[in-house]
């Protein structure tokens, strides 16, 4: 670790718990986006790590409020290929939203593979049963409503999944990996399972329909699970040799600045990937790193190390 | 019920004028006939459910299945088949063709449809020996010597079915029309099971018989489905007879006896002669079809439609696969990704991509392919074996033509057999692998230009293992690795 790294994270370290004051009273800097980098932990620990920094689910989920996770559950893969958003991590969200006093957490996603065997192998179906939250069905168009977006640039008009249009609180969980079309696929692109027509969005400049797509229901809080990344052949990967295990996660309320930094992650220049400015255009969030408060947190280190 | 116990007990009543002992409906053949129904409709439900979803294991039961049993045992030295196969014919022996009356699916349908013409009376049948045994020999005579199981799609029982359970309209209603004529006339007729079973049973050492106390009061013919006996004449046909038990349980004095059948005898030279000749003809048949129909395909009137059929995992080749399928429509039922298609002009069940892609992990078709015409694959050669091959069309591509970043084929390709890349102007097209490519539509499905698709799978003739990734998929950047300083 040299100096400026050093210095820098220790910076993140102090920053923490005064951000979590502050987030808890719901006084959210306006201008900076907060995005907190967990790294060294199991995917549950992580999150209840970096939740913490940023106020507790407390801060997000009201009692009686309707909770929708969105994770990547897109390929009909198990958890150590990377395809799809680690199950722990789902799953330890939906307890927490529980815990908060959630009437209800529902999970979903437009998969690509088989739908029933992407819940199954991906280990995501019985990690919400486990922790008390419901699937829903989504691959079938009766599941989406037709929604306008006039502010949209390209996609003015989508079928939205329903329990996102009827939600009161949206958690975005996607999993950080490399993409073939998109470059890479996090925050951002994870939108793309609220929508029916996919290839209305592949057909009509894809990069500027994912930074249309959040529009339709901007998340409340997103999760970027970096803690098995597949680095290429992305986003379905052909196998082992495509994943590092990179131990980290990601927690923002912003959605283009904790894609930045995914980016950042993973050695993609963030001039590579056109979605990025383009969300950024449509009013998403910041692009600047100089603009955003990046907390830095070891999962594994003991409270008064970080005061310290 | 009681209603028509009564009266039969009025009829037996009126019997004893005649001076015979004085013998009731036979509690005992009443009972086995409940038996056989409940067993009957246990096995219909069975059979039905195996071509649902419900529990993956159900499917296994078409494996019971006579005709698909031993057409696997033929065609894929299947030993399980030829054991089922044998098993039917053993229980044959004994106790006559009840595979048609309990464990057929399309008999015990026909019983149920035939309840809807309720007001039918049943009568004798004509024997039609040539036909039904004709026709009967000459199907196994294509399907098992010359190779061809054309005879067996039209008139497989299993394979009916199967057309029937898949909202198959045409062969129901034609079934139906059947049924209204002469109940049962199929299994006797056209059936090649019925046929195959009817000469073990005609042959065996067990059989019915009219005893002595036979009145001749025609209860048992208004009983009968199959239409094999006439008491008239005192003649019980046990090759045609199906065993649903009715004659006997109907019969008001008890008059049918199971045990020794009197008409058991070696067929003669003559049978097996005409046998063999018929056996023979099919074989022409068959041979001269697995010949021809190929070539009909390559140079006939249709070539022209370079798109042939692409066919399913463990098809072998073309020529295998059209030879062997009888189009029973399990597997489509089955498929996961939905791509699978009954027969139509492409002769065999086929791949179509525009409902889904032939999902990777999934070997479901040849797990429970009855017919062996898809041999079972393993998990990890299926992955590699190639149904077709992709071809993009760049005039077509958006991500060339308008060069938006698309990516939707090599973003679903599970191979890496296609993948983005940057041409010399630097815009990032799908490039094809050939190598890799195992033709499971993964492309073609989600690519969105319309109304032709910009990546398309072509069909092969014969199915070849692809390349494995593992051997020609090297990392393409340094990967990031885990370490002691921040990433980010």
């Amino acid at each position: 670790m040299n100096r400026r790294a050093f210095l820098e994270s220790m910076a993140g370290l102090a920053a923490a718990v005064p951000g979590g004051v502050l987030s808890a009273k719901g006084a959210a800097d306006a201008a900076r986006s907060r995005v907190v980098v967990v790294r060294r932990g199991e995917p549950a620990e992580m999150f209840r790590r970096g939740i913490a920094a940023l106020g507790g689910i407390t801060a997000f989920v009201k009692p009686g409020q309707r909770v929708v996770v969105k994770p990547n559950i897109g390929w009909d893969r198990t958890p150590e290929f990377a395809a799809n958003t680690h199950p722990d991590l789902v799953g330890e969200i939906v307890r927490q939203c529980l815990a908060a006093g959630a009437a209800g957490v529902t999970v979903f996603d437009h998969t690509c593979n088989a739908w029933k065997k992407c819940y199954e192998h991906s280990g995501i179906e019985a990690a919400v049963k486990a922790a008390g939250g419901t699937m829903a069905e989504a691959h079938e168009v009766s599941a989406y409503r037709e929604a306008a977006c006039p502010e949209a640039v390209r996609m003015k008009q989508a079928k939205i999944h329903h329990a996102i249009l009827e939600a009161d609180v949206f958690i975005n969980v996607p999993i950080l990996k490399n993409h073939g079309g998109a470059k890479m696929t996090a925050a951002l692109k994870n939108f793309m399972g609220l929508v029916w027509d996919r290839q209305f969005m592949h057909r009509n400049n894809l990069a500027q329909c994912i930074a249309d797509a959040p529009l339709y229901r901007k998340p409340t809080l997103n999760v970027v699970d970096a803690y098995r990344t597949m680095q290429t052949n992305g986003p379905l990967g052909v196998g082992l040799t495509d994943v590092r295990t990179l131990r980290y996660q990601l927690l923002s309320t912003d959605p283009v600045a904790i894609d930045v930094l995914a980016a950042k992650l993973l050695r993609f220049p963030v001039e590579s990937i056109p979605y990025l400015a383009l969300a950024a255009k449509n009013g998403l969030g910041i692009l600047e790193e100089a603009q955003m408060e990046v907390i830095r947190l070891e999962a594994g280190a003991p409270e008064p190390v970080v005061k310290g | 019920m009681r209603q028509a116990e009564k009266s039969s007990l009025g009829a037996a009543g009126a019997g004893t004028v005649s001076g015979a002992p004085r013998r009731g409906r036979s509690r005992f053949w009443r009972m086995a006939r409940g038996v056989r129904i409940l067993l009957a409709a246990g096995s219909a439900a069975l059979i039905t459910l195996a071509f649902g979803e419900a529990a993956d294991g159900l499917a296994l039961a078409a494996k019971g299945q006579f005709g698909p049993a031993l057409l696997a045992a033929a065609g894929r030295a299947s030993l399980a088949g030829a054991a089922v196969a044998a098993g039917w014919l053993v229980l044959t022996l004994f106790l006559g063709r009840v595979f048609c009356s309990v464990g057929c699916p399309l008999g015990i349908l026909q019983d149920v449809l035939g309840k809807l013409f309720f007001w039918r009376k049943n009568r004798p049948q004509p024997r039609l020996l040539l036909l039904r045994k004709g026709l009967g020999v000459c199907c196994w005579g294509a399907a098992l010597i010359g190779g061809w199981t054309l005879g067996m799609r039209f008139l497989e029982p299993f394979t009916l079915f199967g057309a029937m359970v898949s909202c198959g309209w045409l062969p129901l209603a034609a079934l139906a029309v059947l049924i209204f004529w002469r109940r049962r006339f199929f299994c006797n007729s056209l059936c090649p099971v019925g046929a195959l079973l009817a000469c073990g049973a005609s042959m065996a050492p067990f059989g019915f018989r009219f005893t002595a106390r036979c009145i001749r009061c025609g209860k048992c013919v208004q009983a009968c489905p199959a239409g094999c006996l006439d008491p008239k004449t005192a003649v019980f046909d046990n090759g045609r007879c199906i065993r649903c038990l009715a004659c006997a349980a109907v019969c008001p004095v008890n008059a049918l006896a199971y045990g020794r059948n009197a008409a058991c005898r070696i067929p003669g030279r003559r049978a097996f002669l005409r046998a063999g000749a018929f056996l023979a003809g099919g074989a022409v048949v068959g041979a001269a079809a697995r010949k021809t129909v190929p070539l009909y395909a390559a140079y006939g009137p249709r070539a022209n439609v370079a798109r042939e059929g692409i066919y399913p995992p463990g098809a072998g080749s073309r020529q295998r696969f059209l030879s062997k399928c009888t189009d029973c429509r399990l597997c489509v039922q089955h498929c996961l990704g939905q791509v699978l298609r009954p027969a139509g002009r492409f002769g065999a069940v086929h791949l179509e991509f525009d409902r889904g892609m032939c999902e990777f992990n999934c070997t479901r078709c040849t797990e429970v392919c009855p017919t062996g015409a898809l041999r079972p694959l393993d998990a990890a050669i299926k992955k590699r074996t190639r149904l077709g091959l992709a071809a993009v069309d760049l005039t077509l591509c958006v991500a060339a033509t308008e060069e938006f970043e698309c990516g939707a084929c090599a973003e679903h390709c599970p191979t890496g057999a296609l993948r983005m890349r940057e041409n010399a102007a630097g815009v990032l097209i799908p490039v094809l692998d050939a190598r890799l490519c195992i033709g499971c539509g993964s492309c073609e499905h989600p690519c969105p230009v319309r109304p032709i698709k910009a990546v398309r799978v072509w069909p092969v003739e014969v199915q070849v293992l692809a390349a494995d990734p593992a051997d020609l998929l090297k990392p393409q950047q340094p990967a990031v690795q885990e370490s002691e300083e921040w990433l980010i």
